[in-house]
């Protein structure tokens, strides 16, 4: 497929709940129940992904908030990224090169700069929090189900985090 | 108790902007951090390392985790407590928030304070159609926790408490809560009523009076009841003592209120051994189908009250007379209100 091919990537919006902090934005999908932290990298591009902007331009939009020149493989970097993160509509044609360069790849050749690679990773409940007793209602929790939920409360292991609450 | 004075150094001045900066070990930040996540303070954890040398360590970037987390849960309760109030107000049913979101809100940031479910309070008579309307909804992704009137949380009437409540705005809704007067008046009578056993609720003491407006009524705030009075002095004074709350602007009357002896270590033992978690665990409404494992130590201890949630629940002073006259005390109260609730357990799951 030609570049030029390419339908230009859509972020999802349905189902997202969104939380924008001073560096990262936070991102809950409901509809697979996880939870995602975007770096301002990645945020950006994802910001950017309104279904006609394609990869070229997107990549320029980047290089202007970030005030410094930006390699295109970063964009399709963090679009392998949303999609595999389930935050872009549909998936989008990728380059071949992606198929075989990971994050890491890039990271080692980039050294320093790879700070600024987009990343997504997801949010989970610390597990110190997990240890010891019990989790009673709003406390993380290991899992679907009950989870390790203090049983006879009427607690399931859900939502974000997740957190044991009431069924 | 080295380690509850570990979690009030690290709790110091956290909910403010521009909090100092933390000088502990990575030890020390590796004991404390469990502690803090498992109170709901590992945001607060965050925002006082998160300036520091120790910002990159294992133990503070879980904490960072739970900043997030916090962050992101706040985001979809404040959709819930738009979806609980049009519920409750299409029922004709007009609550009050209380904790919760009324209390992140004055935090810096809404993801410094985590909150679960949502305490919403309603007039006495309006309790069996808020009940109903709550009911009456399926797969709520949220929790209520419903109060008739302030029975639990204040002895004021419903209609004073509700003459001095106000809006705010939060996205596409009006919220009403209370005065701040009340509001850190029922803070404090919760945090201590609750024994004490979570930091976090300190820190909302301290965020509550540093954020008071400056038409704040101490007078508004005040209790009749001196024995009353006295718990709630004391609870701002070991925000002060112990997470380094400002005082200025409080009357010289509460300032230079002595804390009973007992107090402040029975707090730092309580934030150390976190009995009231371990006591979550193992409900008592689990207990009669349980027997044997009620009886065992471990979960008699847990049970047995500290000598803050034993005083104020019998309704005793903070002086300085010994504690476990009120711990027994405290203890026969709830083993009686227990015992006499078994037959009802019993036919309700029969």
């Amino acid at each position: 497929m030609k570049k030029s091919d390419r339908p230009p990537p859509k972020a999802r919006n349905e189902r997202l709940v969104i939380k924008e902090l001073a560096d990262e934005t936070l991102v809950y999908d409901e509809i697979n129940n996880k939870a995602h932290c975007l770096n301002s990298t990645a945020g950006l591009v994802w910001k950017f992904c309104d279904g006609r902007t394609n990869v070229p331009r997107i990549t320029r939009l980047l290089e202007k908030e970030m005030n410094a020149a930006v390699p295109e493989q970063w964009v399709w970097l963090a679009i392998k990224q949303l999609e595999e993160s389930r935050l872009l509509e549909v998936p989008t044609a990728k380059p071949e090169w992606l198929q075989q360069t990971s994050r890491r790849e890039l990271v080692r050749r980039l050294g320093l700069a790879a700070v600024a690679l987009p990343l997504i990773t997801s949010i989970q409940a610390p597990v110190a929090a997990q240890a010891g007793s019990c989790r009673t209602v709003g406390q993380p929790c290991t899992g679907p189900g009950l989870g390790n939920c203090c049983p006879g409360q009427g607690l399931a292991c859900q939502g974000v985090g997740p957190t044991c609450q009431v069924t | 108790m080295i380690n509850g004075n570990l979690i009030a150094k690290v709790l110091e001045n956290s909910w403010r902007q521009s909090p100092l900066l933390l000088e502990i070990s990575s030890d020390e930040l590796d004991i404390v951090t469990p502690m803090l996540l498992e109170s709901g303070a590992g945001a607060l954890g965050w925002k006082r390392v998160s300036n520091s040398e120790l910002r990159t360590r294992p133990a503070a970037l879980e904490l960072e985790q739970a900043y997030r987390l916090h962050a992101l849960q706040s985001a979809i309760h404040e959709r819930a407590i738009e979806q609980a109030l049009n519920l409750f107000r299409s029922a004709g049913v007009e609550p009050i928030l209380v904790k919760g979101w009324a209390i992140a809100r004055l935090y810096p940031e809404v993801g410094l304070r985590p909150y679960g479910d949502f305490d919403l309070c309603v007039a006495p008579e309006e309790y069996p159609a808020a009940r109903l309307a709550l009911e009456k909804v399926l797969n709520k992704t949220y929790t209520v926790d419903l109060h008739r009137g302030f029975k639990t949380l204040d002895d004021r009437s419903w209609e004073e408490l509700f003459e001095h409540s106000r809006l705010l705005k939060l996205e596409n809704i009006e919220v009403r809560v209370l005065s701040s007067e009340d509001h850190l008046r029922v803070l404090c009578f919760h945090f201590l009523r609750e024994g004490a056993w979570r930091p976090l609720w300190l820190c909302d003491i301290a965020v509550g009076l540093e954020t008071r407006p400056a038409d704040f009524d101490w007078g508004l705030f005040s209790c009749s009841n001196n024995r009353r009075q006295k718990w709630f002095v004391c609870a701002i004074a070991l925000a002060h003592q112990l997470l380094g709350a400002s005082l200025e602007g409080v009357p010289d009357t509460i300032r230079a209120e002595r804390l009973p002896s007992w107090l402040l270590p029975a707090v730092l033992r309580e934030w150390e051994v976190r009995s009231m978690s371990k006591r979550h665990s193992t409900p008592t409404n689990t207990a009669w189908r349980n027997p044997h494992r009620a009886l065992k130590l471990e979960y008699l201890q847990s049970h047995w009250p500290n000598s803050i949630e034993a005083t104020v629940g019998v309704n005793g002073p903070f002086n300085e007379m010994p504690r476990l006259p009120f711990q027994v005390g405290n203890c026969a109260v709830r083993a009686f209100n227990f015992l006499v609730r078994i037959p009802t357990r019993v036919s309700r799951e029969s």
